[in-house]
């Protein structure tokens, strides 16, 4: 049994010919079922709490990847199955996972070829992309503390990532463009530097690090401005991890990794 | 089924992690990883791979360094120990003793430390043995004094027991080139 989790923005009259032609689909398909709306009042965490009582297996997001994060939060470490279907921007999780935009993706959740993946985990929030830290002085500590990675100076970024998706293209180091393994039981911490734009090309300042890691605590002097597949939150220290196998999901051909 | 034995594969093989500390960042503690890292930045504590180990040119290493092998074009301070093969390029400048089985030193490389060669020297390294004492192998060292800048060059072989025959099937060739 499906459940369909369509967020709040879907409302919004431009989408409503996709969502026509999704839900045409579905039925076409066979898979169609039961459909929760999100808005300011209801979250992603009650629905699929309900739905779960009532015996429902598969959850899948309707939207972008902001609505992606909101399931992943509510379902990571359950014996749930995620689907998606793609509308609006971005979408960069799906499309590491091979899922086409819209009616398309329909396809790829009546074939049902599912992958277990790992979660990342900041501060007990899972996150299934990326997290991103915008700017600022941060101490990385890794290998159990082993050792400390200090940072230049504010003029760089840092993305603690799962599966790397395509909004890192661009950053210098090969390395930092292949996509990340979810099924590795590892996590990157890349340390890229900003982007400076001259003569109309955005080039990096410096080149960028990359160290891999199953855990790591982030700590600095200010508060931590942090992204975690596109929810928006401030700590005063981070603590990650990644947490093996801790989600089925639904995938496409197209797929990044485990090809 | 057959999606099962996919995801297993994908598992089973995984991924060969890449480490890079770029110029910028610098890394204090004891570093240790399994897969091949390039360090071009600042690296002070300890540092050991089972895999590659590139130092850049503008990369300073305060550590004693422990890799299978290695290509060194900047400044290491500390002792290396390589399993395999190090290469010093012009540029590099090394302030500690190597260890290793294989070496290539660049004209232009700067080594103050005591270098032991042989295809046995890991290995008493990684028993815990210093000792120069080796039944049926060969063992190379060279002194290189940066003050002075004398070479000295020993070579110390101890057979003990085994023919002469089984001498020169142990018989490493080295090609080194050390020029100040």
């Amino acid at each position: 049994m499906y459940f369909y989790i369509y967020d709040s923005f879907l409302t919004l009259k431009k989408y409503a010919r996709t969502l026509a032609e999704v839900e045409t689909r579905l039925t076409d398909l066979g898979i169609s079922g039961k459909i929760g709306r999100l808005s300011p009042f209801t979250s992603a965490k009650g629905l699929i709490r309900d739905e779960m009582r009532r015996g429902t297996q598969t959850v899948v997001a309707v939207g972008n990847d902001e609505t992606v994060s909101k399931i992943v939060e509510s379902i990571g470490g359950e014996m749930i199955t995620l689907g998606m279907i793609p509308v609006g921007a971005p979408t960069c999780i799906a499309e590491s996972l091979g899922i086409p935009y819209g009616e398309a993706a329909c396809d790829v959740l009546s074939k049902r070829v599912t992958q277990r993946i790992d979660l990342g985990r900041v501060n007990g929030r899972f996150f299934l992309s990326s997290l991103r830290i915008p700017g600022g002085r941060v101490t990385i500590v890794g290998g159990d503390g082993k050792y400390r990675i200090t940072t230049p100076a504010d003029d760089c970024e840092i993305v603690v990532s799962n599966l790397r998706s395509g909004e890192m293209l661009g950053v210098d180091h090969e390395t930092a463009n292949v996509p990340g393994n979810p099924m590795d039981g590892l996590l990157d911490a890349l340390i890229m530097p900003r982007m400076t734009s001259l003569l109309g090309r955005r080039r990096p300042l410096g080149s960028s690090s990359v160290i891999t890691l199953k855990r790591l605590d982030i700590s600095s002097d200010e508060p931590i401005d942090a992204i975690a597949d596109g929810y928006h939150f401030v700590q005063e220290h981070l603590e990650i991890d990644v947490v093996p196998d801790c989600l089925k999901v639904i995938t496409g051909r197209e797929r990044v990794f485990a090809r | 089924m057959f999606q099962k034995q996919e995801a297993m594969t994908n598992r089973e093989i995984g991924r060969e992690p890449e480490t890079i500390i770029s110029a910028s960042v610098k890394l204090e503690g004891d570093f240790v990883s399994q897969g091949n890292v390039l360090i071009e930045g600042e690296v002070v504590g300890s540092l050991k791979t089972e895999k590659d180990l590139r130092v850049g040119e503008r990369a300073r290493i305060s550590a004693d360094v422990t890799a299978a092998s290695a290509i060194v074009a900047g400044e290491v301070r500390g002792n290396i120990d390589i399993s395999d093969r190090l290469e010093l390029e012009p540029t590099a400048k090394v302030f500690g003793d190597i260890r290793t089985a294989d070496l290539v030193i660049a004209s232009g490389a700067v080594v103050c430390g005591k270098i032991t060669m042989g295809s046995e020297a890991t290995s008493t390294a990684k028993a815990g043995k210093v000792g120069r004492k080796a039944a049926g192998k060969n063992e190379f060292s060279v002194d290189l004094d940066e003050d002075s800048s004398s070479v000295e060059a020993s070579a110390d072989r101890l057979i003990e027991g085994d023919s002469v025959d089984q001498e020169e099937t142990n018989k490493k060739t080295v090609n080194a080139f050390f020029t100040k």
